[in-house]
C-alpha cells in the first residue's frame, strides 16, 4: 500500500464529485503541496506536533470565545479529548484493523488508571498500595498491566465468533468494574483520591494550567500514531486485514491468526494504559463511577463515526464525541436543545449516527484507504445475511456451505 | 466462605420467578440468532419499549390509578400485555426495517450489523431518557394490580404478580413452540435457520420471515418488559440494560438459537444468581453470573442444550 | 444500489435542526451580577456542581440558595465591593472538575468558592483549589474523607456522614429500640460509607449486611437474606430511586421492619416507588428543615418568591456559606490584592466562633469541618402519605427524647 498516490487520485477516491469540479489551476498547487507533504516523511509528525501545540495557545487567544466558556475550561475539554483520542486510536486497532468487536475497551483504561493509583503516593495513609513510587516511574507499569489484560482477554476468547466476543468483552468490563467496586484494596466504591500530580523539579503539573497536560498528551498521541501506522503498513497490518476479511482463508494462507489477534488486543490496550495513567494523575481521583460501560460504547462510537481502520478517523472521532457536545452545550447555555439534554442527548444522537454511518457510509467520515477497497464485504459469515436481501441475486453457491455450518 | 442453608429454599423460589422473566426476554435474542446468526443488541431497548408503552397508554392516557379485580383484572392484564407486546413488536419490526435490512441489501459484514444494532439500542434508550419522554427518573407503573401474597413456598412469599409471571411465561413458551413447530411461518423460520439458500430456493420469502422473526421475538420481549413493570411497580429508561445482559446470558446458557434452551437457560440463570447469596455476599451475585457466561462461552460455546431452533 | 434516501435526508435535517436550535437559544450561562448598590469594584464568588444532566435536580436547589444569598448581599450593599457569582456546571462528574476548578481559580477577582456539591468532584477539584490558595466551602458534600486531605483552605458547612451515621444509629437504638437490624447499601461511595458507619455503631444488633446493584430492579436475593434474618429495622444507605423499590420489595416479601435511610433517600419520588411500604420510613439528613427554623423565615419566603418553589435540600446551607464569606469580606479592603483577601477569608473562617447562620451556628475545626451538634443539626424526617413528601419530625435530639 506504499505506492505513490497523487492528490488527484485521493480526491477522486474520496470526493469524486468535488474532484470533477476542481480546475487544474487549483489542483496543481495542491499537488505540489501534497507531494511536499509526502516527501518530508518524518517531518510531518513535527509539523503535526507544532500544530497540536498551538491549539491551547489559540484557545487562550480566544479561539472558542465566540462560543462561550472560559479558556481554561476549553483547555480542560482539550485534555479530555486527548485522552479519548488515545482511547480511540487503541480501539481502532482492535475493531478497525483486526475486525474484532470489543465492547469492553474502557476496562483496559480503568486498569491503567488503577495501576497508577495503587503504585503511587495516593489516598489516605492507610490506603493499600503495592508500592509508592513517583508517578513517572509508574508509566511502564500502567502500560504493561493494560497490555497483560489484553493478553488475558485476548487468549481465551480467540475461538469465539464476532458477536460472542462482543459479549465477552462487555462482560469483562462489567466484571472488572464489579470486582474493583467490591475489593477493599481498591477502596471499593469510594475510589482512590489524592493521586499525585506529576512534577519536574519544582514545577508541578497540577498547579498552573491545563496547557501542560495537553503537552503531556501530544507525545503520547504522536507515538501511538507512529506505532500504529508502522504496524499497519507492515506485515502485521496485512495479516490483520487478512484476518478481518476472511479468517479461515487467512489461516489457510499461513497467517498466524492466534498471535495476530492477541497482538491486536495488546497493541490496542497499550494506548489505553497510557491514557489511564494520564487520566489518573490528571483527575487525581478515580472511582468505579469514572469508568461506566457507557464509555466503552462512546469510544466505539468515536472509532466508527470517525472511520474504522483510519488513524485520522479515530482521532477525529475522539474529537467528535468529546468536543462537539461541549460546543453544543455551551451554545445552548444550560438549556435543552430540541428537548435533548446536551449531555445525555448526545448518546442518542451518536447512537443514531452509528446506524446512519453503518448504512450510508460504512467507512466512517474519514475512511481508511485500504479499507475502502474492501468494504464490499463478502466474508463467509455474511453469506446468510446477503442472501436475505431482496437484491441478494448473487449466486450463493460457495457461501452455502459455510451458512449451513453456522446453523449446526 | 460460610453458607447459610436457610436461604436455599427462598432463593430457589425467587430465583425461579426471576428466571421466568429472563427466559421470556431471552426468547427474542434466541429467535433472531436462530435465523440471522446475529445477536440483536437492540433487544434491550425493545424490552424497555414494552414497559414504557404501557406506562403511557394505561398510566398517562387512560390514567388508571385503582387496581381492578376479578374478570376485569384478567381483562386488564391481557390488554396490558397486548399493548406492550405490540408496541415492542412494532419497534422490533421498525428496527429490522431501518437498521438491519439496508445492511442486508448491501451485503455488509457482520461487524456492521452489531454496530448498527448497538447504535439503534443507544438511540432508543437515550431518546427515552430525555425529558420529553420518560426522563431520567424512575416512573410509576400504572397500579392495575393489587399485589398481594398468593401463598408461601419454602419460606418465600409468592405474590399474585409472580403467579401471573409464571403463567404468562409458560403460556408464551407453549405458544411459541406451537408457532415454530406447527404454523407455516414457523416452518419458514426453521427452514431459514437450517439453510438460508435452500429455503430461498424453496420459495421462502426471506425478508418477510426475518421481519416475522423480529416481530415475534419483540412481542415476547415487550411482554417481559410489561411484567417487569407490573412486578416492580416502576419503569425506567435503562431498565433494559441489565435485563438485556441477563437475558442474553440466559440465551447463551441454554444454547442460543434454541427456544426451549432459552427458557431453561433463563431459569438456570435466575437460580444461579439468587442462590449464589447462600454462600457469597450479594455484591458478588453479578460477578458469578458474568463468570458463568464467560465460562460457558469459552468451554461450550453452543450452550448447554445446543443450538437449534425448535429444540 | 437502492438505499432509503429519505433516511439520509431525515438524518441531515435533524442534525441541521439541532445546530440551528443550539445557535438560536444561545445565552450566557456564566456569571450574573445583581445590581442594587453602586460599588465600582467586583469580587467573584465561584460555585460548581451539577447544574445540568442527571444530577441537576440535586444541584440546582443548592445553586438557588447560593444565588439568592449573593443577590441579598448585593441588595443590602454592606460590602466594599459588589459580589458576582460565577457558576461552573460540572454535571457532578469528577472528570470535568479539575479543569473547572482551574477555570475558577484563575478568575482574577475570585475570592472564594462555595462548592463543589458532591464528594467525588470535590476530591478531584480540591487539589487545584488547595494549590491555588482558593478558600472553598462545600455546602453539601458529606464524605468524611474530604476533611482528611490536608487541604488548608477547605471548609464544610454541613455535618458529614461520620456525624449522620452515628446519629442515625442512635436514633435507631433509642427511638426504634430494635433487637435486630439489617444493613443494606447500594455499593456506591456514599451509600457504602454511610451504611458502614451505621453498622459499626450498631454493633451486635446488626444481624446481617447486604449490597444491592443500583442498576438492577430485582432485589429478591437480598429480600430473602433479610427475611431469613427477620430484623425489626432495615437501614439502607443509598438514594431514593433504589430505596423506594427496595422498601416495596421487602414489604411484599414479608419483611415487616421499619425502614431507615439517609438524605439521599429524602426525595418526594420515594413515596411513589415504595407505595404501601413508604409510610413506615424515616430518613436522617444533616439538612435542617428551613420551614421550621425561626431564623430562616425570610429566606424561605424569599426563595419562594424568587424561584417559585420552597428551598430544596442543602439550599439553606449554601445560603449560609455565602453569608459567612460575606461577613468576612465586610472587613476587607477593596483595594487589597486578591491573594490577601483569599487568605483573609481562610483566616476569618477559621476564626469564627459560633457565628449564627440560619440553619446552625458555625465554628470550623482546624481541618475545615464545621463543629456541629449532631443531635441538634441532624434532623429526622418521616414519610407522610398525605403530604406526599418527607416531613420533618425535628432535630434528632428532640425526636429521640
Amino acid at each position: 500500500m506504499a505506492g505513490r498516490v497523487t492528490a488527484r487520485q485521493l480526491m477522486n477516491e474520496r470526493f469524486p464529485k468535488l474532484a470533477k469540479r476542481t480546475p487544474d489551476s487549483v489542483m496543481n498547487p495542491l499537488e505540489t503541496a501534497y507531494g511536499a507533504w509526502r516527501r518530508i516523511g518524518f517531518g510531518r509528525y513535527v509539523i503535526a506536533a507544532a500544530l497540536m501545540a498551538y491549539v491551547p495557545i489559540a484557545i487562550d487567544r480566544g479561539l472558542m470565545s465566540p462560543i462561550g466558556g472560559g479558556s481554561e475550561y476549553w483547555k480542560g475539554i482539550l485534555v479530555q479529548t486527548g485522552v479519548y483520542i488515545l482511547l480511540a486510536l487503541g480501539l481502532n486497532v482492535v475493531v478497525g484493523l483486526a475486525g474484532l468487536l470489543d465492547l469492553g475497551y474502557v476496562a483496559f483504561f480503568m486498569l491503567g488508571s488503577y495501576t497508577t493509583a495503587l503504585m503511587t503516593h495516593s489516598g489516605a495513609p492507610d490506603q493499600f498500595h503495592f508500592v509508592q513510587w513517583p508517578v513517572w516511574a509508574v508509566i511502564p507499569f500502567a502500560l504493561v498491566v493494560a497490555m497483560l489484560a489484553g493478553v488475558a482477554i485476548g487468549l481465551p476468547t480467540l475461538r469465539l465468533r464476532g458477536d460472542y466476543l462482543a459479549i465477552v468483552t462487555l462482560g469483562f468490563h462489567a466484571a472488572t468494574l464489579l470486582v474493583i467496586t467490591n475489593l477493599t484494596i481498591t477502596n471499593g466504591p469510594r475510589g482512590i483520591f489524592a493521586i499525585p500530580n506529576p512534577s519536574i523539579g519544582d514545577f508541578s503539573f497540577g498547579l498552573v494550567s491545563e496547557y501542560y497536560w495537553w503537552y503531556l498528551l501530544i507525545p503520547a498521541i504522536l507515538l501511538a500514531v507512529i506505532m500504529i501506522r508502522h504496524l499497519d503498513n507492515s506485515r502485521v497490518g496485512r495479516y490483520w486485514t487478512a484476518i478481518r476479511e476472511d479468517e479461515v482463508a487467512a489461516s489457510a494462507m499461513g497467517v498466524p491468526v492466534t498471535k495476530m489477534k492477541v497482538l491486536a488486543f495488546v497493541i490496542g490496550a497499550s494506548t489505553s494504559g497510557i491514557a489511564g495513567w494520564i487520566n489518573a494523575v490528571y483527575v487525581s481521583f478515580i472511582s468505579p463511577d469514572s469508568f461506566p460501560l457507557l464509555n466503552s460504547i462512546l469510544v466505539l462510537c468515536a472509532v466508527t463515526i470517525g472511520g474504522m481502520g483510519s488513524i485520522a478517523g479515530a482521532a477525529l472521532g475522539g474529537i467528535i464525541i468529546i468536543t462537539v457536545p461541549e460546543i453544543i452545550r455551551q451554545l445552548a447555555g444550560g438549556n435543552t436543545v430540541f428537548g435533548f439534554d446536551p449531555d445525555t442527548g448526545r448518546i442518542a444522537i451518536f447512537g443514531f449516527l452509528l446506524v446512519v454511518v453503518m448504512i450510508f457510509k460504512p467507512g466512517g467520515l474519514l475512511a481508511a484507504r485500504r479499507r475502502r477497497t474492501e468494504l464490499h464485504e463478502t466474508g463467509a459469515e455474511a453469506a446468510v445475511l446477503q442472501t436475505g436481501g431482496s437484491r441478494g441475486s448473487r449466486p450463493p453457491a460457495p457461501q452455502a456451505q459455510s451458512a449451513g455450518k453456522d446453523a449446526e | 466462605m460460610h453458607c447459610n442453608a436457610g436461604l436455599i429454599g427462598p432463593t430457589f423460589v425467587t430465583g425461579l420467578i426471576l428466571g421466568s422473566l429472563y427466559a421470556l426476554t431471552a426468547l427474542g435474542y434466541t429467535m433472531v440468532y436462530g435465523v440471522l446468526k446475529l445477536i440483536n443488541f437492540a433487544h434491550d431497548a425493545i424490552f424497555m419499549i414494552g414497559g414504557m408503552s404501557v406506562f403511557y397508554v394505561f398510566g398517562i392516557y387512560l390514567g388508571i390509578t385503582t387496581p381492578a379485580t376479578g374478570v376485569l383484572l384478567a381483562g386488564t392484564i391481557v390488554a396490558l400485555l397486548l399493548v406492550g407486546g405490540m408496541a415492542s413488536a412494532g419497534a422490533a419490526s421498525a428496527l429490522e426495517r431501518l437498521a438491519y435490512r439496508p445492511l442486508r441489501e448491501r451485503g455488509a459484514a457482520r461487524l456492521s450489523y452489531l454496530i448498527s444494532a448497538i447504535g439503534a439500542s443507544f438511540f432508543a434508550t437515550y431518546l427515552v431518557q430525555q425529558q420529553f419522554l420518560l426522563g431520567p427518573a424512575k416512573r410509576i407503573f400504572p397500579d392495575v394490580l393489587n399485589v398481594t401474597t398468593a401463598f408461601k413456598l419454602f419460606g418465600a412469599n409468592v405474590l399474585s404478580v409472580d403467579v401471573i409471571i409464571i403463567v404468562v411465561a409458560v403460556l408464551c413458551l407453549v405458544a411459541l413452540d406451537r408457532i415454530i413447530n406447527v404454523t407455516s411461518t414457523g416452518r419458514s423460520i426453521r427452514a431459514l435457520s437450517e439453510d438460508v439458500v435452500a429455503a430461498q430456493l424453496m420459495g421462502v420469502n426471506v425478508n418477510r420471515v426475518i421481519q416475522m422473526t423480529f416481530i415475534i421475538g419483540g412481542f415476547f420481549g415487550g411482554i417481559a418488559g410489561v411484567l417487569t413493570g407490573l412486578k416492580f411497580g416502576n419503569v425506567v429508561w435503562n431498565m433494559g440494560f441489565v435485563a438485556g445482559i441477563k437475558a442474553f446470558t440466559a440465551a447463551v446458557l441454554g444454547g442460543i438459537g434454541n427456544i426451549r434452551g432459552a427458557m431453561l437457560g433463563g431459569i438456570m440463570l435466575g437460580l444461579i444468581e439468587n442462590m449464589s447469596v447462600v454462600c457469597v455476599g450479594s455484591e458478588w451475585k453479578n460477578v458469578v453470573a458474568f463468570s458463568v457466561l464467560v465460562l460457558v462461552l469459552i468451554f461450550r460455546p453452543t450452550g448447554i442444550f445446543g443450538e437449534k431452533v425448535g429444540g | 444500489m437502492k438505499r432509503p434516501r429519505w433516511l439520509l435526508t431525515a438524518a441531515l435535517l435533524s442534525s441541521l435542526a439541532l445546530v440551528a436550535a443550539a445557535c438560536g437559544s444561545s445565552s450566557d450561562n456564566g456569571s450574573s451580577s445583581a445590581g442594587g448598590s453602586s460599588q465600582s469594584c467586583t469580587w467573584t464568588i465561584g460555585t460548581m456542581g451539577a447544574l445540568s444532566g442527571d444530577y441537576a435536580t440535586i444541584g440546582i436547589p443548592i445553586e438557588q440558595g447560593i444565588q439568592y444569598a449573593v443577590d441579598q448581599q448585593n441588595a443590602a450593599g454592606d460590602l466594599p465591593c459588589n459580589l458576582e457569582l460565577k457558576k461552573e456546571d460540572s454535571q457532578g462528574s469528577p472528570d470535568k472538575a479539575p479543569a473547572l476548578a482551574r477555570s475558577l481559580a484563575q478568575e482574577s477577582n475570585l475570592v472564594a468558592v462555595v462548592g463543589p456539591y458532591f464528594s467525588g468532584e470535590t476530591l478531584a477539584a480540591g487539589p487545584v483549589f488547595d494549590q491555588g490558595n482558593v478558600p472553598f466551602i462545600t455546602p453539601s458534600a458529606t464524605d468524611p474523607s474530604l476533611a482528611d486531605q490536608g487541604w488548608t483552605n477547605f471548609f464544610r458547612a454541613v455535618g458529614n456522614d461520620a456525624d449522620q451515621g452515628p446519629t442515625a444509629a442512635t436514633f435507631i437504638q433509642q427511638k426504634l429500640k430494635p433487637s435486630k437490624v439489617f444493613v443494606i447499601d447500594d455499593n456506591s461511595q456514599y451509600g457504602k460509607t454511610l451504611a458502614g458507619i451505621v453498622a459499626g455503631k450498631l454493633g451486635s444488633t446488626v444481624t446481617g449486611t447486604a449490597h444491592i446493584d443500583p442498576a438492577e430492579t430485582d432485589y429478591s436475593a437480598v429480600v430473602s437474606q433479610v427475611n431469613n434474618a427477620a430484623p425489626d429495622v432495615v437501614y439502607y444507605g443509598g438514594y431514593a430511586p433504589n430505596a423506594g423499590p427496595l422498601a416495596l420489595q421487602l414489604k411484599q416479601g414479608g419483611v415487616n421492619a421499619t425502614f431507615v435511610s439517609d438524605d439521599g433517600t429524602k426525595d418526594a419520588t420515594y413515596g411513589g416507588l415504595a407505595k404501601e411500604a413508604a409510610s413506615n420510613t424515616y430518613v436522617t439528613c444533616p439538612c435542617a428543615d428551613a420551614t421550621k427554623l425561626p431564623a430562616a423565615k425570610s429566606f424561605v419566603s424569599g426563595v419562594k418568591s424568587q424561584y417559585n418553589r420552597l428551598p430544596g435540600t442543602f439550599a439553606a446551607d449554601g445560603f449560609d456559606s455565602v453569608n459567612l464569606v460575606a461577613g468576612i469580606l465586610k472587613d476587607q479592603d477593596s483595594s487589597a490584592s486578591i491573594e490577601s483577601i483569599r487568605s483573609g477569608i481562610v483566616q476569618g473562617l477559621h476564626g469564627l466562633k459560633a457565628e449564627p447562620g440560619i440553619t446552625k451556628s458555625y465554628t470550623f475545626a482546624a481541618n475545615g469541618e464545621v463543629e456541629i451538634d449532631p443531635l441538634k443539626d441532624i434532623w429526622i424526617y418521616k414519610w407522610d402519605d398525605s403530604a406526599k413528601d418527607f416531613v420533618s419530625e425535628g432535630p434528632a435530639g428532640e425526636v429521640i427524647k
